[in-house]
């Protein structure tokens, strides 16, 4: 082949690398090596570089395309909005079940005494279920909101858990599948990193064990068959999630739900640990199962 | 065309082009520069490049497969088929199509 032919492929490529830089990696070399494959064949048959070239388009335009703009393929939008509403969902199952222990069952203080609800009236029960309707909303909001309504209920849920009345810190499994719904479709659409989210996803599922056997290191909880068996339980779990085993995010959905609800109905002293645990499994769990792209390699 | 046609046609092909790529796989596996050219030479692609990314999307979404085969002469090449979701995925398209195409052409006609 002439010099020329050459440079002009080479730069249209490194041009086209360069605009890639965003989508995911493995998808970005697979266009690239395509790409390159297409000119090598069509100058071989005989066409000018510059008529291939011209043909093959403008590099922004294919990666715009490859990035997420153009017209998503039917399964890949069908996913983005399971993801986010499924999400939404929990979100407002915890968060039903958050507002009524929250009005209802806590006392307003740790030294015990009256509950919410009896001190301060019907008003705090309402406040208490506004996280539940504010990460609700999503599900009845057109596609076009949908994002902005679930960034809505996130703050909303925030600011809620920093007011002293409405029992704050029972809130935060809710905020963090609040939180999740806004930020990782938004993560997954911008091609970034799988490798990352698998890392810090394994790091979350670890974290409750890890904090087990910090518990048991310092006395304050016994040695026993059920610390060992969460840790090596999870463990396995963290181990499934960094492979991006889809079955890892199910079990952690499915252990997530045990612990929120078990810790609900058979609450002891570590009722506040489960339920922060259960409500980050199920954050996790929803969240992986949401994307392909995310959770799964292809 | 004038840019204004050329607008209408982007968008209409932008909707039918993973169905045409995946009609023309059910014929038989292609390779890119081939599937390039036969879109190409019925018109149903501006610019060529924009066949990469949609492969690529089509693969991470389990529509098409590939691999890499050398014929008995000429270089390795990326050879790309339809899984059996693709044609599932066609077979549906087909259906929403026939009578949708159908519709728009008579309400043509008695436009014109």
């Amino acid at each position: 082949m002439m010099p020329t032919v050459d440079s002009a492929a080479e730069k249209y490529l490194a041009q086209l690398r360069s605009e890639l830089r965003s989508a995911p990696r493995s998808t970005a070399e697979t266009i690239l090596a395509d790409v390159r494959a297409h000119i090598d064949e069509a100058t071989a048959d005989g066409r000018s570089i510059d008529d291939v070239l011209a043909g093959l388009g403008d590099p922004a335009a294919i990666a715009a395309d490859a990035v997420g703009g153009g017209v998503p393929t039917e399964a890949h939008t069908a996913h983005d909005r399971d993801e986010q509403l499924v999400l939404a969902a929990i979100a407002a199952v915890v968060g039903l079940i958050t507002a009524t222990i929250a009005s209802f069952f806590t006392p307003v203080s740790v030294l015990g005494g009256d509950r919410a609800v009896d001190q301060f009236g019907l008003a705090v029960a309402l406040l208490a279920a506004l996280p539940a309707v504010a990460v609700a909303a999503p599900l009845v909001t057109p596609r076009r909101f949908r994002t902005l309504s679930a960034a809505v209920a996130a703050v909303t849920v925030t600011i809620v858990i920093a007011l002293p009345v409405a029992g704050g810190l029972l809130f935060i499994p809710v905020a963090m599948l609040a939180w999740a719904s806004v930020v990782v479709p938004l993560w997954r659409r911008s091609g970034r990193g799988t490798r990352v989210w698998r890392a810090l996803a394994a790091i979350a599922v670890l974290a409750p064990a890890l904090a087990y056997l910090g518990g048991m290191a310092s006395g304050a909880i016994l040695v026993g068959i059920m610390p060992v068996a969460i840790t090596v339980v999870a463990l396995g779990l963290a181990v499934a999630v960094l492979l991006g085993r889809r079955p890892a995010y199910v079990i952690t959905l499915a252990l997530g739900a045990v612990a929120t609800l078990g810790s609900v109905f058979d609450p002891g002293l570590l009722f506040l640990a489960f339920w922060w645990a259960g409500g980050l499994y199920l954050t996790i769990g929803a969240s992986g199962l949401g994307g392909r792209s995310v959770g799964v390699p292809r | 065309m004038t840019s204004a046609d050329d607008k209408i046609a982007t968008n209409i092909r932008k909707g039918v082009l993973e169905f045409c790529v995946l009609a023309l796989l059910v014929e038989r596996e292609m390779y890119g520069l081939e599937l390039a050219n036969e879109l190409t030479e019925r018109q149903l692609t501006a610019s060529e490049g924009s066949l990469y990314p949609l492969l690529a999307r089509m693969r991470d979404n389990g529509l098409v497969a590939d691999r890499w085969h050398t014929p008995a002469t000429g270089r390795a090449r990326r050879y790309y088929s339809p899984t059996p979701e693709g044609r599932a995925h066609l077979a549906a398209f087909a259906a929403v199509w026939s009578p949708l195409s159908r519709q728009v052409s008579a309400l043509l006609k008695e436009e014109a």
